[in-house]
Protein backbone atom coordinates (compact mmCIF):
# COMPACT_ATOMS: atom_id res chain seq x y z
CA UNK A 1 0.00 0.00 0.00
CA UNK A 2 0.98 3.57 -0.91
CA UNK A 3 2.56 5.54 2.38
CA UNK A 4 0.49 8.43 1.79
CA UNK A 5 -3.22 6.21 1.81
CA UNK A 6 -3.81 6.83 5.55
CA UNK A 7 -4.53 10.56 3.71
CA UNK A 8 -7.44 8.87 2.48
CA UNK A 9 -8.42 7.70 6.14
CA UNK A 10 -12.02 8.35 6.85
CA UNK A 11 -13.24 6.70 3.16
CA UNK A 12 -13.11 2.74 2.66
CA UNK A 13 -10.60 1.34 -0.57
CA UNK A 14 -12.29 0.74 -3.78
CA UNK A 15 -11.58 -1.85 -6.50
CA UNK A 16 -10.76 -0.83 -9.89
CA UNK A 17 -10.08 -4.05 -12.30
CA UNK A 18 -9.08 -6.29 -9.36
CA UNK A 19 -6.59 -3.93 -8.14
CA UNK A 20 -7.46 -2.01 -4.63
CA UNK A 21 -7.12 1.88 -4.17
CA UNK A 22 -7.60 4.26 -1.82
CA UNK A 23 -7.12 7.30 -3.49
CA UNK A 24 -10.54 8.94 -5.20
CA UNK A 25 -8.26 10.76 -7.30
CA UNK A 26 -6.07 9.61 -10.60
CA UNK A 27 -3.91 12.16 -11.61
CA UNK A 28 -2.72 13.50 -14.79
CA UNK A 29 1.05 14.15 -15.66
CA UNK A 30 0.94 16.81 -17.73
CA UNK A 31 1.07 20.62 -17.75
CA UNK A 32 2.95 21.18 -14.84
CA UNK A 33 5.80 24.00 -13.86
CA UNK A 34 7.93 21.21 -13.05
CA UNK A 35 8.63 17.79 -12.43
CA UNK A 36 9.57 18.94 -8.57
CA UNK A 37 6.31 20.64 -8.13
CA UNK A 38 4.32 17.43 -10.22
CA UNK A 39 5.49 15.49 -7.13
CA UNK A 40 4.93 17.17 -4.97
CA UNK A 41 1.25 17.75 -6.30
CA UNK A 42 1.16 13.78 -6.41
CA UNK A 43 1.84 13.79 -2.42
CA UNK A 44 -0.69 16.69 -1.47
CA UNK A 45 -3.41 14.51 -3.74
CA UNK A 46 -2.28 11.11 -2.14
CA UNK A 47 -2.34 9.96 -5.64
CA UNK A 48 -1.99 6.20 -6.65
CA UNK A 49 -1.80 5.72 -10.13
CA UNK A 50 -1.12 8.67 -12.67
CA UNK A 51 -1.55 8.53 -16.53
CA UNK A 52 1.00 9.64 -18.97
CA UNK A 53 1.33 9.40 -22.79
CA UNK A 54 3.40 7.91 -25.21
CA UNK A 55 5.28 9.94 -27.61
CA UNK A 56 8.23 9.35 -30.35
CA UNK A 57 11.30 9.24 -28.78
CA UNK A 58 14.82 10.03 -30.71
CA UNK A 59 17.26 7.37 -30.22
CA UNK A 60 20.19 9.84 -29.11
CA UNK A 61 17.99 11.62 -26.48
CA UNK A 62 18.88 12.34 -22.84
CA UNK A 63 17.02 10.90 -20.54
CA UNK A 64 14.83 12.85 -17.77
CA UNK A 65 12.74 9.80 -17.01
CA UNK A 66 9.20 9.97 -16.05
CA UNK A 67 8.65 6.21 -15.91
CA UNK A 68 11.41 5.80 -13.45
CA UNK A 69 10.41 8.79 -11.31
CA UNK A 70 6.93 7.42 -10.63
CA UNK A 71 7.95 3.88 -10.09
CA UNK A 72 10.70 4.58 -7.69
CA UNK A 73 7.62 6.69 -5.87
CA UNK A 74 5.69 3.55 -5.88
CA UNK A 75 2.41 5.18 -7.90
CA UNK A 76 0.93 3.37 -10.19
CA UNK A 77 1.47 4.14 -14.21
CA UNK A 78 -2.17 5.07 -16.41
CA UNK A 79 -1.06 4.94 -20.12
CA UNK A 80 -3.32 6.50 -22.60
CA UNK A 81 -3.74 6.94 -26.03
CA UNK A 82 -4.23 10.65 -26.13
CA UNK A 83 -4.09 12.06 -29.61
CA UNK A 84 -5.48 8.85 -31.85
CA UNK A 85 -8.02 9.42 -33.91
CA UNK A 86 -8.63 6.15 -35.23
CA UNK A 87 -9.09 2.79 -33.35
CA UNK A 88 -5.93 1.38 -35.35
CA UNK A 89 -3.75 4.34 -34.01
CA UNK A 90 -4.60 3.62 -30.42
CA UNK A 91 -4.58 -0.05 -30.48
CA UNK A 92 -0.63 0.48 -31.75
CA UNK A 93 -0.31 2.96 -28.93
CA UNK A 94 -1.39 0.80 -26.61
CA UNK A 95 0.70 -2.11 -27.51
CA UNK A 96 3.54 -0.14 -27.63
CA UNK A 97 3.16 1.41 -24.01
CA UNK A 98 2.07 -2.38 -22.66
CA UNK A 99 5.84 -3.20 -23.57
CA UNK A 100 7.40 0.37 -22.77
CA UNK A 101 5.76 0.43 -19.34
CA UNK A 102 5.10 -3.21 -18.46
CA UNK A 103 1.01 -2.79 -18.06
CA UNK A 104 -1.92 -3.83 -19.80
CA UNK A 105 -3.99 -1.03 -18.08
CA UNK A 106 -4.77 1.55 -20.54
CA UNK A 107 -6.72 4.63 -20.50
CA UNK A 108 -8.59 4.43 -24.40
CA UNK A 109 -8.89 7.87 -25.52
CA UNK A 110 -10.03 7.81 -29.68
CA UNK A 111 -10.82 11.57 -30.32
CA UNK A 112 -13.14 12.78 -33.28
CA UNK A 113 -11.54 15.84 -33.85
CA UNK A 114 -8.83 18.71 -32.38
CA UNK A 115 -11.54 21.51 -31.38
CA UNK A 116 -13.31 20.00 -29.39
CA UNK A 117 -11.36 16.56 -28.60
CA UNK A 118 -14.41 14.28 -27.91
CA UNK A 119 -14.52 10.97 -28.46
CA UNK A 120 -15.00 9.40 -31.11
CA UNK A 121 -17.89 7.29 -30.25
CA UNK A 122 -17.58 4.12 -33.37
CA UNK A 123 -13.66 4.57 -33.79
CA UNK A 124 -13.21 4.30 -29.23
CA UNK A 125 -16.02 0.97 -29.36
CA UNK A 126 -13.90 -0.89 -32.12
CA UNK A 127 -10.57 -0.34 -29.89
CA UNK A 128 -12.21 -1.05 -27.37
CA UNK A 129 -13.62 -4.50 -28.14
CA UNK A 130 -10.09 -5.47 -29.91
CA UNK A 131 -8.07 -4.14 -26.75
CA UNK A 132 -10.47 -6.58 -24.78
CA UNK A 133 -9.58 -9.11 -26.76
CA UNK A 134 -6.00 -8.95 -26.77
CA UNK A 135 -6.38 -8.90 -22.87
CA UNK A 136 -5.78 -5.03 -21.74
CA UNK A 137 -7.75 -3.72 -18.98
CA UNK A 138 -9.26 -1.12 -20.74
CA UNK A 139 -10.08 2.10 -19.18
CA UNK A 140 -12.27 4.28 -21.86
CA UNK A 141 -12.69 8.02 -22.04
CA UNK A 142 -16.25 8.37 -23.22
CA UNK A 143 -19.07 10.96 -23.82
CA UNK A 144 -21.57 11.42 -21.00
CA UNK A 145 -23.96 9.00 -23.16
CA UNK A 146 -25.25 6.64 -20.78
CA UNK A 147 -26.19 4.20 -23.92
CA UNK A 148 -22.21 4.00 -25.20
CA UNK A 149 -20.81 3.48 -21.53
CA UNK A 150 -23.21 0.95 -21.22
CA UNK A 151 -22.25 -0.60 -24.71
CA UNK A 152 -18.46 -0.20 -23.02
CA UNK A 153 -19.31 -2.01 -19.87
CA UNK A 154 -20.70 -5.01 -21.96
CA UNK A 155 -17.83 -4.70 -24.83
CA UNK A 156 -15.40 -5.76 -21.41
CA UNK A 157 -13.83 -2.09 -20.48
CA UNK A 158 -12.99 -2.27 -16.64
CA UNK A 159 -14.37 0.85 -15.97
CA UNK A 160 -16.46 3.67 -17.78
CA UNK A 161 -14.87 7.08 -17.67
CA UNK A 162 -17.44 9.75 -18.91
CA UNK A 163 -16.30 12.90 -19.49
CA UNK A 164 -17.96 16.42 -17.42
CA UNK A 165 -16.91 18.37 -20.05
CA UNK A 166 -14.38 19.07 -22.73
CA UNK A 167 -10.69 18.51 -21.91
CA UNK A 168 -8.84 20.89 -20.72
CA UNK A 169 -12.13 23.63 -20.09
CA UNK A 170 -12.52 23.76 -16.48
CA UNK A 171 -16.36 23.80 -17.10
CA UNK A 172 -17.07 21.27 -14.55
CA UNK A 173 -19.61 18.94 -14.81
CA UNK A 174 -22.38 20.22 -17.81
CA UNK A 175 -25.00 17.50 -17.73
CA UNK A 176 -24.81 15.94 -14.01
CA UNK A 177 -28.37 13.90 -14.53
CA UNK A 178 -26.19 12.10 -17.20
CA UNK A 179 -23.46 10.75 -14.90
CA UNK A 180 -26.16 10.05 -12.33
CA UNK A 181 -27.67 7.73 -15.05
CA UNK A 182 -24.47 6.04 -16.15
CA UNK A 183 -24.14 5.31 -12.34
CA UNK A 184 -27.32 3.95 -11.66
CA UNK A 185 -26.83 1.50 -15.01
CA UNK A 186 -23.00 0.66 -14.21
CA UNK A 187 -21.51 -2.62 -13.10
CA UNK A 188 -18.08 -1.26 -13.40
CA UNK A 189 -16.50 1.93 -11.79
CA UNK A 190 -17.52 5.15 -13.03
CA UNK A 191 -14.50 7.78 -13.19
CA UNK A 192 -15.42 11.08 -14.06
CA UNK A 193 -12.43 11.74 -16.79
CA UNK A 194 -12.00 15.51 -18.19
CA UNK A 195 -13.86 19.03 -17.14
CA UNK A 196 -12.83 19.11 -13.54
CA UNK A 197 -12.04 23.17 -12.80
CA UNK A 198 -11.42 23.27 -9.37
CA UNK A 199 -12.60 21.42 -5.43
CA UNK A 200 -16.58 21.59 -5.62
CA UNK A 201 -16.87 19.76 -9.52
CA UNK A 202 -14.53 16.96 -8.23
CA UNK A 203 -17.00 16.59 -4.61
CA UNK A 204 -19.98 16.92 -7.20
CA UNK A 205 -19.10 13.80 -9.36
CA UNK A 206 -18.39 11.95 -6.27
CA UNK A 207 -21.70 12.74 -4.66
CA UNK A 208 -23.50 11.38 -7.83
CA UNK A 209 -21.68 8.40 -7.05
CA UNK A 210 -18.69 8.08 -9.35
CA UNK A 211 -15.99 5.95 -7.70
CA UNK A 212 -13.33 8.46 -8.98
CA UNK A 213 -12.43 11.37 -11.09
CA UNK A 214 -9.22 11.61 -13.35
CA UNK A 215 -8.30 15.33 -13.48
CA UNK A 216 -5.10 17.17 -14.45
CA UNK A 217 -5.50 20.48 -15.74
CA UNK A 218 -7.61 21.50 -12.65
CA UNK A 219 -4.52 21.26 -10.83
CA UNK A 220 -1.72 21.97 -12.90
CA UNK A 221 -3.15 24.89 -14.03
CA UNK A 222 -4.01 26.23 -11.23
CA UNK A 223 -2.17 29.22 -9.22
CA UNK A 224 -0.70 27.05 -6.50
CA UNK A 225 -0.97 23.81 -7.82
CA UNK A 226 -0.06 21.70 -4.30
CA UNK A 227 -2.52 23.49 -2.51
CA UNK A 228 -5.15 22.44 -4.97
CA UNK A 229 -4.10 18.89 -5.31
CA UNK A 230 -4.84 19.06 -1.48
CA UNK A 231 -8.18 20.81 -2.04
CA UNK A 232 -9.11 18.01 -4.34
CA UNK A 233 -8.66 15.89 -2.25
CA UNK A 234 -10.83 16.95 0.55
CA UNK A 235 -13.48 17.40 -1.91
CA UNK A 236 -13.60 13.85 -3.18
CA UNK A 237 -13.49 12.62 0.46
CA UNK A 238 -16.66 15.20 1.05
CA UNK A 239 -18.03 14.21 -1.63
CA UNK A 240 -17.76 10.31 -0.77
CA UNK A 241 -19.10 11.11 2.37
CA UNK A 242 -22.05 12.81 1.29
CA UNK A 243 -22.90 10.22 -1.31
CA UNK A 244 -22.62 7.96 1.65
CA UNK A 245 -24.50 9.82 4.02
CA UNK A 246 -27.63 10.59 1.35
CA UNK A 247 -28.57 13.96 0.79
CA UNK A 248 -32.14 15.38 1.36
CA UNK A 249 -34.89 15.63 -1.47
CA UNK A 250 -35.31 18.59 -3.15
CA UNK A 251 -37.82 21.39 -2.71
CA UNK A 252 -39.22 23.96 -4.81
CA UNK A 253 -40.06 26.16 -2.00
CA UNK A 254 -38.84 27.05 1.09
CA UNK A 255 -39.48 24.92 4.14
CA UNK A 256 -38.60 26.67 7.38
CA UNK A 257 -36.43 24.99 9.77
CA UNK A 258 -37.51 26.92 12.63
CA UNK A 259 -41.08 26.31 13.79
CA UNK A 260 -43.80 28.38 12.91
CA UNK A 261 -46.01 27.94 15.53
CA UNK A 262 -45.18 29.75 18.95
CA UNK A 263 -44.23 32.92 17.46
CA UNK A 264 -45.01 35.82 19.27
CA UNK A 265 -47.04 38.91 17.98
CA UNK A 266 -45.94 42.18 18.50
CA UNK A 267 -47.92 45.41 19.31
CA UNK A 268 -48.70 47.26 16.06
CA UNK A 269 -45.87 50.02 15.22
CA UNK A 270 -47.27 53.29 16.58
CA UNK B 1 31.67 0.61 -49.18
CA UNK B 2 28.96 -0.52 -47.65
CA UNK B 3 25.81 -1.51 -49.17
CA UNK B 4 22.65 1.04 -47.09
CA UNK B 5 19.00 0.34 -47.10
CA UNK B 6 16.68 3.20 -46.05
CA UNK B 7 14.31 2.85 -43.57
CA UNK B 8 11.65 5.10 -42.19
CA UNK B 9 12.77 6.06 -38.23
CA UNK B 10 9.50 8.26 -36.34
CA UNK B 11 8.84 9.07 -40.08
CA UNK B 12 11.84 10.36 -41.26
CA UNK B 13 13.75 8.49 -44.09
CA UNK B 14 17.24 7.06 -42.54
CA UNK B 15 19.82 5.36 -44.43
CA UNK B 16 21.22 2.62 -42.63
CA UNK B 17 23.81 -0.17 -44.04
CA UNK B 18 22.49 -3.55 -44.55
CA UNK B 19 22.37 -6.28 -41.64
CA UNK B 20 21.52 -3.18 -38.89
CA UNK B 21 19.18 -4.95 -36.11
CA UNK B 22 17.05 -2.45 -34.24
CA UNK B 23 19.31 -2.28 -31.48
CA UNK B 24 21.97 -0.83 -34.09
CA UNK B 25 19.70 1.67 -34.79
CA UNK B 26 17.62 2.36 -31.00
CA UNK B 27 21.23 1.64 -28.46
CA UNK B 28 20.58 -0.36 -25.17
CA UNK B 29 17.25 -1.28 -24.66
CA UNK B 30 15.83 1.02 -21.97
CA UNK B 31 13.46 0.26 -19.24
CA UNK B 32 10.06 2.94 -20.30
CA UNK B 33 10.80 2.50 -24.03
CA UNK B 34 9.14 0.33 -26.93
CA UNK B 35 9.08 0.00 -30.52
CA UNK B 36 7.52 -1.16 -33.36
CA UNK B 37 8.53 -2.27 -36.62
CA UNK B 38 5.71 -1.77 -39.44
CA UNK B 39 2.93 -1.58 -36.76
CA UNK B 40 3.89 -4.37 -34.89
CA UNK B 41 5.74 -4.28 -31.42
CA UNK B 42 9.28 -5.79 -30.74
CA UNK B 43 9.77 -6.90 -27.39
CA UNK B 44 13.19 -5.58 -26.25
CA UNK B 45 14.90 -8.73 -25.90
CA UNK B 46 14.27 -8.80 -29.67
CA UNK B 47 15.82 -5.82 -30.50
CA UNK B 48 19.52 -7.44 -31.11
CA UNK B 49 18.06 -9.88 -33.28
CA UNK B 50 16.14 -7.87 -35.52
CA UNK B 51 17.78 -6.86 -38.55
CA UNK B 52 15.93 -4.39 -40.77
CA UNK B 53 14.83 -4.41 -44.43
CA UNK B 54 14.60 -1.78 -46.90
CA UNK B 55 11.31 -0.04 -46.12
CA UNK B 56 11.13 -0.74 -42.69
CA UNK B 57 8.99 1.56 -40.73
CA UNK B 58 9.88 2.09 -37.00
CA UNK B 59 8.27 3.88 -34.73
CA UNK B 60 10.65 4.60 -31.15
CA UNK B 61 8.43 5.95 -28.26
CA UNK B 62 8.43 6.66 -24.49
CA UNK B 63 6.37 7.96 -21.74
CA UNK B 64 5.98 11.55 -21.55
CA UNK B 65 3.77 14.08 -18.94
CA UNK B 66 0.05 13.36 -20.10
CA UNK B 67 -3.71 13.65 -19.32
Amino acid sequence: MHPSSDLWAPLEPWQLAGRTLRSRLILGTARYPSYQVLLDALDAAAAELVTVAVRRVQPAEGAEDLYSLLRARGIGVLPNTAGCFTAKEAILVAELAREALETDWVKLEVIADEETLLPEPVELAEAARELVRRGFTVLPYTNDDPVLAKKLEELGCAAVMPLGAPIGSGLGIRNPHNIALIVARAKVPVIVDAGVGTASDVAIALELGCDAVLLNTAIARAHDPVAMAAAMRHAAIAGCLARRAGRMPKRFWADPSSPLEGRIEAPAWP
Amino acid sequence: MLATIRVRLNGEEREVSVGTTLADLLGEPRPGYAAAVNGEVIPKREWPRRTLFEGDTIEFVRAIQGG
